[in-house]
This record gives structure tokens, sequence and C-alpha cells, in this order.
């Protein structure tokens, strides 16, 4: 069993334990229909990171408003380098993702397995969050951003979403 | 996140996700969870370790396949290194703004 509160700072714990957090009791499902070496995949991280260029995330605000958290998303092509990207998450230490975005958001893993034909194929679309959303403000994730996410995915022909918070 | 991974399921593309904070997953219940004990901002390890990057990949993948019950959280058997434990640095630089916030509503309410 692992310690799943092994990195957190004391009093955390504590914390999220009497934190509200949006809670369900039916869990969606969507079969796996295909062989994963046919499945097209995209991944979706929730590092907060933007092409630089684009719009980042809104650090601004929240320090401004210390419960809001940014709830939009950002597109990030497939073929990124990491001198294209930026980090905003003020709840994390962003070092290492601006070292090696993998670590967080392995797009460059996935397009060798797609290169060795161990997944059907990687979407040239993939995608962030910022996980810092407090409940009062989880609506526009969930009335917007997530399924225009949802639709962008479909539009692509993704078979399959891997997801890693941070 | 696992919010989104609801609606992305729901409109019918299969998931899996890996997760540092099980006890928050498991409220939230997503199809398909992989638990790791890895330190914020690292869900698929050190940089540079594309070994294990892509090992962790690997373990999605097959779980993807192989998990057949709605709520599935399995555990991966990474550990982070006893010596980089106790760097300790994997905190933001600074205290994120909802810290500074709350130590100020306590120094608030400790006046009164």
């Amino acid at each position: 069993m692992i310690d799943g509160f092994k990195f957190c700072p004391p009093g955390l714990p504590d914390r999220l334990q009497q934190m509200k957090f949006v809670e369900h009791e039916d869990i969606p499902w969507a079969p796996v229909n295909k062989k994963i070496e046919d499945c097209k995949f995209a991944i979706l991280s929730t590092a907060g990171i933007s092409m630089k260029g684009d719009v980042p995330f809104d650090m601004e605000r929240e320090y401004k408003e210390p419960t809001w958290g940014d709830p939009t998303f950002r597109v990030i092509p497939k073929d990124a380098k990491q001198a294209d990207l930026e980090v905003n998450h003020l709840h994390i230490n962003t070092r290492d993702i601006e070292k090696d975005f993998n670590c967080a958001f392995p797009l460059d893993r996935f397009k060798e397995l797609e290169e060795q034909g161990r997944i059907g194929s990687f979407a040239e679309n993939n995608y962030s969050i910022m996980g810092y959303l407090p409940t009062p403000h989880t609506g526009e994730l969930i009335k917007g951003t997530a399924p225009a996410i949802a639709d962008k995915m479909k539009a692509d022909g993704v078979d399959a979403a891997f997801m890693a918070p941070v | 996140m696992g919010l989104v991974q609801r609606i992305v399921e729901e409109a019918g593309i299969p998931t899996i996700s890996l997760t540092l904070l099980p006890f928050i997953t498991r409220k939230v219940k997503v199809p398909r969870a992989l638990a790791i004990e890895f330190p914020f901002g690292h869900p698929f390890g050190k940089p540079f370790d594309n070994e294990q990057q892509l090992s962790i990949i690997n373990d999605g993948l097959r779980e993807l396949e192989s998990i057949q019950e709605a709520g599935t959280i399995l555990d991966l058997p990474y550990k982070w290194p006893e010596e980089d434990f106790k760097k300790q640095d994997w905190w933001p630089e600074e205290h994120p703004p909802i810290v500074k916030f709350m130590q100020e509503q306590l120094a608030k309410k400790n006046k009164k």
C-alpha cells in the first residue's frame, strides 16, 4: 500500500480530510474497444503548461484572489519543444518540469511509443489545465473546460486519454 | 483533474490517470487510476529519466486494457529515493497565495 500523504507538508492531510470535494456515487465507464496498438492517444496534465505566446494561466488574478484558480485549458501540440513551453502553477515547484516537461507531461515518450508501434498514434493536440481549483470555482471546469476538451478529442478521433495531475 | 477525466470518459473516450493523492481520487471517483508515491510535480518521476517515464506509461497502457471494474485504483511500486526525500525540494519557492491568505485570516482571528 502506498503512502498517499508521504509528500504532503504537516497539516495538509488534515486540511484535505476537511476539504470539500465534488463527490460522486456513480462512475462513468467507456470500454476500450480497440487494441492499445490501434488506439490514438491524447494526454492531459494539470501542471499549468502553455505555449509561449499563448495566454498563460492567470497567476496575477490568483495572487489577488487566493481562493480562485484559473479554470481554463491550453492546447499543446505533440511536437512542442521544451523551449516552447512555460509552466504557471503556484502550488508546486515547477523547476523540474521546466527542465524536462516529460516528468509531468510526457510528449516525447508518447512520440517514441507511436514510432515503436506500441500505440496506434499520438494525437496532434494535447492538453493542460491548472490543477488548483477550489470547489466554488469548479463550475467552469465542469461546464466549459472539460466538455470542450472532450469535444476536441472526439473531433481528433482520439480513442483513449492518459491523464496525470501534479 | 478527476472531474475532467470523468467528463472525457462520459463522452465515450476511455481514460486512465495517475494520482499522487489517491485519497482525493477515491472521493472524486474515476474509472481507472494508478497511485504513485512520487512528490508533487513529478507524476512520471525524475526529469531526464526516460526509462522510468516510459515504464510508468507502459504500466498505464497495460492497465487501461486490463482494468475491468470502474473505480479501480491500483498502487504502482515505484519509490522515490530516500536520499532525495530528505532534500524536501519539491515545494514551491514561495507559499501559494492561499496559504498566506489563511495565515493572515488566522492572525486576525487570534488578535480578536
